[in-house]
């Protein structure tokens, strides 16, 4: 999952009808496990209405379509789609916003822990990663 | 999918019973584009003609290699769009039961090569009006700037010959 | 999903057949990042789209036949950030007023 935060809000009339209605948040990551290739924004589906400066959650692939497809209960009916897709979402979405973040603390300084390694931000190293972490020089660049 | 340029061939005797009969050959995926960002004044990266134009050869020393399955024969040196996972499985196998291809990585398009521009038409020496002090040079005589602007006598050589 | 900015088609007579009439569009993200995906929306070059990736994507959108992960699901108008500006070119941009439009039209 990837921890980011808001920036902004995206608009669209040509798109797949499946994305009617659904509300597109560009997320700034953090902390990304492993972005394909030099990223600095993300498209990710709002179904908890996050705001913008707000740091979220974004989940991609299949547990995405499904928190969405949780999110829009019953309204939404599956098209008549091959076997296989029964209980999935048809959303073709692969990032939602799975978490709106209220605090985040990074622990103990990196350093001290054994095979420990320090977090590596993605972009600028945001407010609350330096104020919680005192006594590390700060994680990450 | 990456697009990339095809280097070699791999051979392979001792492989997997699901890669018999697969070529195989060796891709440079091409990396990303240079550090200034994305021009604001509407224009696109590309060419004039809204193609993209591919990278220095000079940037892909370090470049990810791919191994990547060829039903399209391609030869070295030709730019080519690789694909991956289901999709390289859905250029074995097109179709959603293709599960069990044993394939991750495929070329997918061989793309067109650029059209040469054509050679300039050589100037017709009658049109060309003469010099005053122009005579024909002897045979075996130095050669002279007058002489240069001339037509030359042996047709150019077009290009790609 | 990925922002990014459309370069150029890409031209191929020669393909699986999985690709068979389907157009494939080279794409740049803002950072650089170089990506091909399939077009069934019609973008033209220099416009911002939407790319997805997956095969689940790929299934719901152009079918399961297509030879290609990356798809594009939309062509972005517009993108609204007032407080944290993106470091996308300003055309993208909405003013106030089209913004405030679209918000009492929800």
């Amino acid at each position: 999952m990837i921890l980011g935060r808001v920036v902004g809000e995206i608009w669209a009339t040509r798109k797949h009808p499946g994305l009617a209605g659904a509300k597109l948040l560009v997320v700034q990551p953090h902390l990304w496990y492993g972005p394909p290739f030099e990223v600095a924004h993300l498209v990710a589906i709002d179904t908890l209405g996050a705001g913008e400066g707000e740091d979220v959650i974004v989940c991609l692939g299949e547990p995405a379509r499904k928190w969405l497809a949780h999110c829009q209960g019953a309204a939404a009916e599956a098209p008549a789609a091959g076997p296989g897709y029964a209980g999935a979402a048809w959303l073709p979405v692969e990032a939602a916003v799975m978490a709106i973040v209220d605090r985040v603390d990074v622990g103990a300084a990196p350093a001290e822990l054994p095979g420990q390694r320090p977090l590596r931000f993605i972009g600028p190293v945001p407010g609350w990663a330096a104020v919680n972490a005192p006594t590390s020089p700060g994680p990450g660049k | 999918m990456k697009r990339g340029l095809v280097v070699g061939e791999i051979w392979a005797t001792r492989k997997a019973r699901g890669l018999d009969g697969r070529q195989l050959k060796l891709v440079v995926e091409y990396p990303q584009y240079p550090e200034q960002p994305a021009q604001a004044d509407g224009q696109a990266d590309g060419q004039a003609d809204g193609r993209a134009s591919p990278p220095a050869l000079a940037t892909l020393g370090l470049a990810p290699l791919v191994v990547a399955v060829d039903t399209l024969d391609v030869r070295c040196g030709q730019e080519v769009l690789l694909a991956y996972g289901s999709g390289a499985r859905n250029v074995l196998v097109p179709g959603p039961d293709n599960r069990y291809e044993l394939c991750d990585a495929a070329v997918a398009l061989l793309i067109d090569p650029e059209p040469e521009p054509e050679p300039e038409p050589e100037p017709d020496p009658k049109s060309r009006p003469e010099p005053l002090q122009a005579a024909a040079p002897a045979e075996g005589a130095p050669r002279s700037a007058a002489d240069d602007d001339r037509a030359p006598a042996t047709p150019v050589a077009k290009r790609g010959s | 999903m990925l922002l990014a900015r459309v370069v150029g088609p890409v031209w191929g007579a020669r393909h699986a057949e999985g690709l068979n009439g389907r157009k494939v569009l080279e794409l740049r993200t803002p950072q650089g990042g170089r990506l091909c995906a399939v077009d069934a929306l019609g973008a033209g070059p220099g416009e911002w789209v939407l790319v997805a990736h997956g095969s689940r994507v790929r299934d719901l959108t152009v079918g399961a036949q297509v030879a290609e992960k990356d798809i594009i699901i939309a062509i972005v108008d517009g993108v609204d950030s007032p407080g944290s500006p993106l470091e996308l070119p300003l055309e993208l941009t909405e003013d106030d007023d089209a913004r405030a439009r679209r918000r009492a039209s929800r």
